[in-house]
């Protein structure tokens, strides 16, 4: 599903020069389960953000259900990131202005779909979560671990095969991280391809390879199932 | 999708409510005073279109060129050019000549009114104008000698209704009996004539005093033609130099210089300030609608920059949403119709409230501008059509770099938390604050100037003392034969100084002609006609600079003497101008005066005009005006017993009277008028700039709260840490007033250039206004860098 070759990003300020990324190649399968390990400043959010689109790498080649990313415009990037791709971040990212119900209707709005069959979805996802009964409310009335819920909600309601999680549990406690991991854990289990960031080694367990970056470089691959091969 | 937007909108508002309310107030602002200078442009450029045919309507207008006055077009011409134009020109379809006769006596049965807007005209005015009449045969109504037409408004104060009106007879001017042939509708208010009475011309054809109709050299009617359809009037111009010549410049000494040219009626009310003697209604100034639209523009333009420039300061709150937005599928599309949809929302809300706001002031603005403006939906689809541009055009003006520029964001950036607002942005930011403030510079400097003109207008000497003088007019001769006992009368009153009689308040008739002098080398020169009693210049302390003032001692100062101002020896290079003796061309007066006095130039019209030259002649028959100088003690008594001897010698005329001081000042109504909307543009424009400035403010500083914890926790104190967060926008506030004072300049100089006499632009109108800018900017940004410099550091820091 995921394949980078020699993927390099480098920021570029007046005087400043970092390269986050130095010539990374790995490959993702369908249904893997990919955690991302690494000190603060490694490069593990810049990776995500390219592999979800979010960021263009300055120098080598991404490939994304077998299209490469590089040629892509904005346009057709976005268009990608809509249809396959789901988004679960360390501080949630809900929209404060909408409730749970429109914060979750979203992605399905950006797709286009008719109101019913939204609503349909939206409901079902949000029964799966349990935070139907939670669905008028804005996202200051919510605890952390629901909050989240309602992110992996809005990550998953537009059935994507893929979903990139950035810290997911890194402003939970222990007893809803748990929660977040188990919701994660759950839709691997039903096929849907998760790499997620993480500090937590605790979290990393749930993942079948854990993948380490350390200045940019993967110095580590640690495969914890019999479900995929070697990587250099 | 939509209703998403909707939502998203108005839950941001709710949520954001201080800076809603900048918003939505700025905006309000800016739209109200654009629909109000809407109504009045739409007026004002609106006049005489409602009359078929308008575009085919031209008033003729001579440009005449004599020594004294130089080059003037005057919009009064000769009692035979209408019958002349029509036989000459096939293109002509029809003319119509106008008579104003001023202020005159109307009589019916024991009632007696003094009737303003009375016209003697041709029966040609009734399809000319398209007089509507309410009663009487629109074809016959004027055709025949003693025959009158009155307004709907006089058939009821007469007759109790119009029906009543029909062949009732009605004295005017003392003199002769009209007959009630039509009572025609009030005139509308976008009229450049307001007229309530017509009396037939054809009345006066044959009689002597009216010789004058048939003299080329007499100029007193004003005549308009009617062209035929798909006639050339540029080309009808080219003929007018030969028609001249062969009617009037060649047999007719009376002329140095004669033009013609037709002026369209749509262009009389706004575009004839440069032209004599007219009988409009009310002079509109084209001047003056498009410095207000350019005013309007302006006011709409800060708001509109106010909501630029907070959404830009906004942008680093809103740039998680539009990372997010990004993230879950929107492309730049969708994220720009978003925020101009929620640019549209504040748009429309605003409108609304603006047209509310308008109609609770259109009662102030139509007092003070003399108009009844008013919101008709039904009846105006061009304010709809207005409406719908502004909320379109505003909400594009202010939602779309806004759109443009949150759309572009990085999710990847934003996300991360670390974005802080781009350069180019700040830069925008600056340059709008900058212009803000520049506008509000050029609005302050204007008002300054226009207060301290007015102020130089009621101080300046005009060169005679109007103070404590009443006027009483006089329109009817019986009140000139009696004037001595009159005089008599009154002066027995010991609140009373002085009695004098004269031709209009000033002394200047209204009238002028040209005089040549004999003496030196053969001149002309055109005066104005004054005519005074024997106690006038006395009276109204016109200083003499040479000779004498007329004195009843000397026989043929009633006949045979004239006093002249300074400008009259100036035009003629008199070195010893006493002796000197004058003759006028044409009929008006006797042949031959002599010099016996040089009065100083004085003010007798106002500072708009320079001083022309004027001649100063003894000639009762052209008294209007009874002066009496009162004590200042008790006016209200004085003027009490002066009305009782009025009733007692003429108990069937009205007694009216005047201040001139009052009179003076009602010379720059205009310049007021301007003044107070002005005022209340710079206020609100200031008011706008602030509201916005204080929540760019409050937003940046938001922004370096990390910064100001941590300068209070090394040391600073609250007045360095505040003087940090100001002195940023003090910097643009004062570019502002670089910027902005050379165009308040330009601006101010051609608001001046309406005044013959008008102050000069000082030094001091630009640090005024700078220092009022940068003030009013200080206190703004100051209340709020004190609280964000007096928070509690912990606070600040805990932040991040």
């Amino acid at each position: 599903m995921i394949r980078t070759v020699n993927l390099s990003k480098i920021f570029r300020t007046d005087e400043v020069e970092t390269t986050a990324l130095n010539n990374v190649s790995f490959e993702i399968k369908e249904g893997e389960f990919v955690a991302i390990m690494g000190p603060s400043g490694c490069g593990k959010s810049t990776l995500l953000n390219i592999l979800g689109l979010l960021d263009n790498p300055t120098s080598g080649k991404y490939y994304f259900l077998e299209n490469e990313i590089a040629k892509a415009s904005e346009k057709q990037r976005a268009g990608m990131r809509k249809h396959n791709i789901g988004f679960v971040f360390q501080n949630f990212n809900l929209i404060d202005e909408l409730n749970v119900y429109e914060n979750v209707e979203l992605p399905l709005i950006y797709l286009g779909m008719s109101a019913s069959e939204r609503r349909k979805r939206i409901e079902d996802v949000l029964e799966q979560m349990q935070i139907m009964h939670r669905k008028k409310h804005f996202p200051l009335q919510l605890s952390g671990g629901q909050q989240q819920r309602v992110a992996v909600a809005r990550a998953v309601v537009a059935k994507p095969h893929l979903i990139l999680a950035d810290e997911p549990t890194g402003n939970l406690d222990s007893a809803h991280g748990e929660e977040v991991m188990n919701l994660l854990d759950d839709l691997n289990r039903k096929g849907t391809t998760i790499v997620m960031v993480t500090h937590s080694q605790r979290d990393a367990e749930y993942a079948h390879r854990i993948v380490r970056l350390f200045d940019g470089q993967i110095i580590n691959e640690n495969i914890r199932s019999s479900f995929v091969e070697t990587i250099v | 999708m939509f209703r998403n937007y909707l939502k998203i909108a108005l839950r941001n508002l709710a949520r954001q409510r201080f800076y809603s309310l900048i918003n939505i107030i700025g905006l309000t602002f800016g739209i109200t005073s654009f629909l109000l200078i809407t109504l009045y442009v739409q007026h004002e450029t609106g006049f005489d279109r409602y009359i078929p045919k308008n575009e085919r309507i031209f008033r003729v207008v001579e440009i005449q060129n004599e020594e004294g006055v130089g080059e003037q077009h005057v919009a009064i011409t000769m009692g035979p050019l209408a019958a002349a134009l029509r036989s000459d020109f096939p293109e002509v379809e029809n003319t119509v000549r106008l008579l104003l006769t001023g202020k005159i006596p109307v009589q019916y049965g024991s009632k007696q009114f003094n009737e303003d807007n009375c016209f003697i005209t041709d029966a040609s005015i009734i399809p000319i104008f398209n007089i509507q009449l309410l009663a009487g045969n629109r074809n016959t109504a004027l055709t025949e000698a003693h025959s009158v037409i009155i307004s709907e408004i006089l058939a009821k104060r007469y007759f109790g209704s119009v029906a009543a009106a029909m062949g009732k007879p009605l004295r005017i001017l003392n003199k002769e009996t009209f007959t009630v042939t039509g009572v025609m509708q009030n005139f509308p208010e976008n009229c450049h004539l307001q007229c309530s009475m017509f009396i037939a011309l054809r009345t006066f054809e044959k009689e002597k005093e009216f010789d004058w109709l048939k003299d080329w050299g007499n100029n007193s009617l004003i005549t308009y033609v009617l062209l035929r359809e798909g006639a050339d009037v540029n080309r009808l111009e080219t003929k007018l130099p030969v028609f001249i010549k062969r009617h009037i410049t060649d047999n007719d000494e009376e002329y140095s210089s004669l033009d013609m040219y037709l002026q369209p009626l749509k262009d009389i009310h706004l575009h004839s300030n440069h032209i004599k003697f007219q009988i409009q209604h009310k002079q509109g100034n084209i001047k003056w609608v498009h410095l207000f639209s350019f005013i309007a523009v302006l006011v709409l333009l800060v708001a509109c920059v106010n909501f630029i420039n907070i959404a830009i300061a906004r942008s680093v709150k809103r740039s998680k949403e539009v990372g997010m937005r990004k993230v879950l599928g929107a492309n730049r599309s969708n994220l720009i119709y978003h925020f101009i949809g929620e640019s549209l929302i504040i748009t429309i809300f605003s409108v609304f409230l603006s047209v509310g706001l308008v109609e609770l002031l259109l009662p102030r603005f139509n007092a003070v501008l003399g108009t009844h403006l008013l919101i008709d939906f039904v009846h105006n689809g061009l304010f709809n059509y207005g409406l719908l541009l502004i909320v379109i055009v505003t909400s594009l003006l202010s939602g779309s770099y806004p759109a443009f520029y949150l759309s572009k964001f990085s999710p990847a950036v934003v996300l991360k938390g670390s974005y802080r607002g781009k350069n180019k942005a700040k830069f925008l930011q600056k340059t709008l604050v900058v212009f803000q403030f520049s506008i509000s510079v050029i609005m302050i400097f204007s008002v300054l100037v226009i207060v301290a003109q007015l102020r130089f207008t009621s101080v300046k000497d005009l060169g005679y003392n109007p103070e404590n003088v009443v006027g009483i007019p006089i329109y009817e001769a019986k009140a000139l034969q009696k004037s001595e006992i009159l005089k008599n009368e009154i002066l027995k009153n010991p609140s009373v100084k002085s009695v004098a009689f004269s031709s209009n308040a000033n002394g200047a008739s209204g009238t002028q002609g040209g005089v040549y002098t004999s003496d030196s080398i053969r001149k002309r020169c055109m005066v104005r006609y004054g005519f005074v009693d024997y106690n006038f210049f006395k009276m109204m302390e016109i200083p003499l600079v040479e000779g004498r003032y007329f004195q009843p001692e000397f026989a043929t100062d009633s006949t045979a003497a004239v006093i002249v101002n300074e400008a009259v020896v100036r035009e003629f290079g008199w070195d010893k101008p006493l002796g000197k003796k004058i003759k006028f061309i044409g009929d008006e007066v006797p042949d031959e005066f002599t010099v016996v006095g040089v009065i100083r130039n004085y003010h007798y019209y106002s500072l708009h005009s320079v001083i022309e030259p004027a001649a100063f002649f003894i000639y009762p028959e052209r008294f209007n005006t009874l002066l009496v100088k009162i004590n200042d003690h008790k006016p209200n008594a004085t003027i009490t017993r002066i009305e009782n001897i009025w009733k007692k010698n003429f108990p069937e005329s009205p007694f009216e009277y005047f201040f001139i001081k009052q009179q003076i000042h009602s010379q720059y109504t205009t310049e007021e008028n301007v003044l107070i909307v002005f005022i209340y543009f710079t206020f609100l424009s200031l008011v706008i700039s602030c509201m916005g400035l204080y929540g760019l403010a409050s937003l940046v500083l938001e922004q370096r709260t990390r910064e100001i914890g941590i300068r209070k926790v090394v040391g600073g104190s609250i007045f360095q840490i505040g003087k940090l967060m100001i002195q940023d926008f003090l910097v643009l506030v004062i570019l502002a007033g670089v910027i902005g004072s050379p165009v308040a300049f330009v601006l101010s100089n051609n608001l001046l250039n309406n005044f013959a006499y008008h102050i000069q632009i000082t030094v001091f109108y630009f640090i005024y206004s700078i220092f009022s800018v940068l003030l009013i900017a200080l206190i703004t940004v100051g209340i709020k860098a004190a609280k964000v410099a007096s928070a509690n550091p912990v606070f600040a820091l805990k932040y991040e």
